[in-house]
């Protein structure tokens, strides 16, 4: 039976349209039957108020019913929307049962009653709008004069975007726009489902009718990261009703926001993010990186500081495509490409030549066991944008080495299987971003790849075993078989 | 004459619902009939045009690549099927030795309903893990001496302590592993990815399965795991065999060349592209692209197969199975090979770990038979570079349950066990040297950190990049995805 009451009482919020405009109209008409021109609208009055008065019942009706849900319980604001709301429907039927009756009824008092309806509709709407949008809604892009005559502080206009991610405040920028967006509509300062609001700071850290929602510095004791971190299935998910939840991102943000302290304000660079967190809160604050509507969570710290680059012209990536590469965008509607070469036949320099075309938006590149040689090096020195590179099983030499010791970006670099030895490594270890450098299967020493490690602790030199690392594997005996 | 191979990008992109929903539409097409035109007309009208092949781009997939940048570009999925014992492997429950023999506690082992192969047992003694453990490598992770290797290597690996199956039977739970239901039906893991994006070598499957043939079990594999289920035929897993001939029939009968087989293909094509311009069954063009990958396939496989190339001490390194082709071992070493090639999905399926009956005799030679291989292919990938982008998963469709079946004596067993199991990752980004979620001391209930089947292949398709929320395919009136209306990436086993 609740359930159907509350089922019903949400008409209310399609059906309070009716009376507000036969009312506004009936008003209207009542104003424009005073003078000569209009005097034939005097009859259309009586059916009109009728109408509104109806109408206005039905919504009062309905009113009652909605207000009956939990959600509204024991909040003020509903109750000034009530007594407004019940108010103008009585005036509403007043002036219909005076209009309809035989009486002629003094003109003042026609005026006065009218401009109470339109007073009480201004109000009732007023108030509704403020449970449904929160009290911030109607005044929030006001003009300064405006929210100062309403008792506001001036706004400072919208937040600057961030210019990038070190300077972007975790919380005014990141944390605070996501639960104003997300949250606000039932967690306002007049609506307050729970006891809870996210208006401001000092609201959010007070927390609820059960007490503090965050607490600083763990995440998984908070309970608005655990609500919001949830399955969307879970009954404690928030926000409830199939309201847009927030995203992947923000919720990883505002987890990492809590597990430093939650602060008021702090920027992002202060907070020392992991690759994780920083993917995150770009994609947040947009600009490089993110993905369309911030939705997608970016992977790994690879996308950081990623170059822009205009389109590939889809003519020279099909010449490619032709000579058997494999050609993608490293994730869709990005410029940057990723290519492999798994053909069995060897690369000849004329698709060499057609490749450097491209050069500029390829990221990623393949060319396994292509038939590479130091010759083609060159060319592949032009690949200014590379940020991994696949040379395994190739004859390429340390004169070769020393081209690829030329691309500044490159962070991943396979040279399994090639010839090169320790000058070559040594050439392509000085490259600053790199991390991870293969030259298993290669003359390189255990010695030089030790010296190497030892002066660059963020790269990662994998030399891989050799024969004196593998005992003859003996016997097919398995245990107790 | 069609003489320029299919191409398959062509192929991928049309069915029969997407002739009608093209620009042209239904009344084009009864346009056309009426004009007798049939398909040949949409087709001159700007509709596809699946005879007319140009070049021979390699099938992209439909996402032609994923909604955000891959961590992992190849999965090697590893299946033990039968179900390996966690508490006696990876999940360390030392308590465990000294309540052997003694009834496990009713606040642990609850009301939950268990597998009726021990259900009417009077009691549920708790059977010590069958062998010692000891600790391995910087992240210090305990791994019984059944896996020595794969313990050497704990340092590259990720655990997750803490996955569950609602299914306690082999069959339902290996299905519901792999294409996320428990029925028959739907499209297996590889599949989707196959489907999703393609493939990086058309001269190789994009997808192949591979069986261990030297165990005989009662608990076989299921070919539901690698059906193409919905989707095009042509995403179903390729079985390679052991033997002289690992892909059936490929190879040219005696007196047969290659032109002449190219030849006769051609012929074949007209007439089954005939008959598409008349049916426009997509069906006929899934067939098209398996004779091309069959003729290209009698190049490239044999190539894969033949591992004289290797240097005796890789093949050292797998242990002493892998000169036995058809043996897991063997697999291992022909799965790097395929990897470094650019196959994107390999299914390793080994059989026989249902040990109801005298586990301690029955699962040592099943764990030495794939500990070093195991080991070896994480470690090969490893030193090739390819460990970085390549995941590498290890599991069995549930756990083995800690309470003995059939009593403590030298045959007890252990029954099936889906509260809670451990599975292993390794590469592709996630994040080395960790172990996730956590189960109880009797390794029997999750305590920490859930991890649904669902989760496990959302965060696959997470690590390839894929939002698996968007990856779908529109089958009998509704949207399918492999992680049905479930699934959430597991953020903690994320590098």
């Amino acid at each position: 039976m609740e359930q159907l009451i509350w089922f019903l009482g949400r008409f209310h919020v399609l059906v309070l349209h009716l009376p507000l405009g036969i009312l506004t109209l009936a008003a209207t008409f009542e104003i424009l039957a005073r003078f000569r021109t209009f005097r034939s609208l005097e009859k259309g009055l009586a059916p009109l108020w009728m109408a509104g008065a109806l109408t206005a019942i039905a919504t009062v009706v309905l009113g009652y019913m909605h207000a009956s849900e939990d959600s509204f319980r024991h909040m003020p604001a509903v109750e000034a929307h009530r007594w407004a709301g019940v108010a103008l429907c009585v005036v509403a039927c007043l002036i219909a049962v005076l209009r309809t009756g035989p009486w002629q009824i003094n003109r003042k008092i026609q005026v006065a009653s009218v401009a109470l309806v339109v007073l009480l509709m201004i109000l009732t709407g007023h108030f509704g709008g403020n449970l449904t949008h929160g009290d911030t809604y109607l005044l929030q892009y006001a003009p300064g004069p405006v929210r100062m005559l309403a008792g506001l502080p001036a706004n400072a206009g919208p937040r600057p975007k961030p210019k990038d991610l070190a300077s972007a405040d975790i919380y005014l920028d990141v944390v605070q726009p996501a639960l104003e967006q997300r949250c606000s509509s039932c967690h306002n300062s007049s609506k307050r489902s729970g006891g809870f609001s996210v208006a401001s700071y000092e609201a959010l850290m007070k927390g609820g009718s059960n007490g503090p929602v965050i607490r600083a510095g763990e995440p998984a004791a908070s309970d608005l990261f655990r609500r919001v971190s949830l399955a969307p299935s879970a009954k404690d998910f928030m926000p409830k009703d199939g309201k847009t939840p927030l995203n992947e991102n923000e919720v990883t943000a505002i987890g990492w926001w809590i597990e430093h302290g939650a602060p008021a304000s702090a920027t992002v660079g202060s907070l020392q993010p992991t690759a994780q967190t920083a993917s995150a809160v770009q994609a947040i604050i947009g600009g490089q990186g993110a993905a369309e509507n911030g939705k997608v969570v970016i992977a790994g710290s690879a996308n950081a500081g990623l170059p822009t680059v205009e389109p590939a012209d889809e003519n020279l990536v099909a010449s490619v495509v032709a000579a058997g590469f494999v050609v993608r965008s490293i994730y869709q509607g990005s410029n940057l490409l990723d290519v492999d070469y798994t053909s069995r036949t060897p690369v000849t320099p004329e698709i060499m030549t057609a490749l450097a075309r491209l050069a500029p938006n390829i990221l990623r590149l393949n060319l396994r066991r292509a038939g590479i040689t130091d010759a083609d090096m060159k060319t592949i020195a032009t690949f200014r944008n590379l940020r991994q590179l696949r040379l395994e099983q190739n004859e390429i030499t340390d004169v070769g080495a020393r081209d690829i010791a030329t691309l500044t970006h490159l962070t991943n670099l396979n040279l399994t299987n090639t010839r090169i030895t320790d000058e070559g490594l040594e050439a392509v270890a000085r490259l600053p971003d790199l991390k991870a450098l293969y030259v298993w299967g290669t003359p390189v020493t255990r010695a030089a790849v030790e010296k190497v490690q030892a002066g660059k602790k963020a790269l990662r030199v994998e030399v891989g075993l050799s024969a004196a690392d593998v005992p003859p594997a003996g016997k097919v005996v398995p245990p107790d078989a | 004459m069609i003489r320029k191979p299919i191409d398959p990008q062509v192929l991928g992109n049309i069915s029969r619902r997407s002739i009608l929903t093209t620009s042209m539409g239904l009344g084009a097409l009864a346009a056309a009939e009426l004009l007798g035109g049939g398909f040949k007309a949409i087709a001159a009208n700007g509709g596809p045009k699946p005879a007319a092949a140009a070049g021979s781009a390699p099938d992209k997939g439909v996402l032609g690549t994923g909604h955000h940048p891959a961590r992992a570009r190849r999965v090697i999925d590893i299946h033990m099927k039968g179900a390996v014992s966690q508490v006696d492997t990876f999940d360390y429950k030392p308590e465990l030795i000294k309540y052997h023999g003694t009834e496990i506690p009713p606040s642990v082992k609850g009301t939950a309903k268990i597998s009726s192969m021990s259900n009417a047992q009077s009691t549920f003694p708790v059977l010590a893990p069958i062998a010692p453990f000891r600790q391995y490598g910087e992240c210090g992770r305990w791994v019984s001496d059944l896996f020595r290797h794969v313990g050497a290597i704990a340092d590259d690996l990720t655990f997750i302590h803490s996955i569950w199956t609602p299914q306690v039977n082999h069959d339902p739970a290996d299905i519901l592993l792999h294409t996320g239901f428990q029925l028959p039906g739907r499209p297996s893991t590889g599949a989707w990815i196959h489907y999703a994006l393609g493939t990086d070598n058309a001269n190789l499957p994009a997808f192949v399965v591979m069986k261990s043939q030297y165990q005989s079990a009662a608990v076989g594999s299921t070919p539901a795991t690698w059906s193409a289920g919905f989707l095009p035929s042509r995403h179903q897993g390729v079985e390679f065999r052991s033997g002289s001939s690992p892909v059936l029939y490929v190879e040219n009968p005696a007196g047969i060349d290659r032109a002449e087989r190219r030849d006769q293909m051609d012929f074949i094509h007209e007439v089954a592209m005939d008959q598409y311009r008349h049916s426009g069954d997509p069906e006929v063009l899934s067939k098209i692209a398996q004779y091309e990958m069959a003729y290209r396939m009698q190049e490239s496989v044999p190539e894969v197969t033949d591992i004289s190339d290797e240097p005796a001490y890789i093949l050292d390194m797998y242990g002493p199975m892998v000169r036995t082709p058809g043996t897991f071992a063997r697999n291992c070493l022909l799965t790097r090979r395929l990897i470094e090639r650019g196959v994107k999905y390999v299914n390793l399926i080994d059989v026989g770990w249902d040990h109801h009956v005298a586990i301690a005799r029955r699962h040592p030679p099943n764990c030495w038979a794939v500990d070093q291989p195991c080991a070896a292919l994480v470690t090969d990938l490893k030193q090739r570079g390819l460990l970085e982008d390549t995941l590498v998963t290890f599991k069995g469709e549930f756990g083995r349950t800690v309470y003995a079946q059939g009593g403590i004596n030298p045959n007890s067993g252990r029954d099936h066990h889906g509260g809670n199991f451990t599975i292993w990752m390794a590469g592709g980004g996630t994040r080395p040297g960790i172990a996730y979620g956590r189960s109880d001391d009797f390794s029997y209930n999750v305590v920490e950190n859930p991890v649904e089947v669902h989760d496990l292949n959302a965060t696959m398709l997470h690590l390839l990049g894929i939002d698996h929320t968007r990856l779908t395919f529109h089958y009998q009136g509704r949207d399918f995805r492999l992680t049905d209306v479930a699934g959430q990436v597991i953020q903690g086993v994320l590098a």
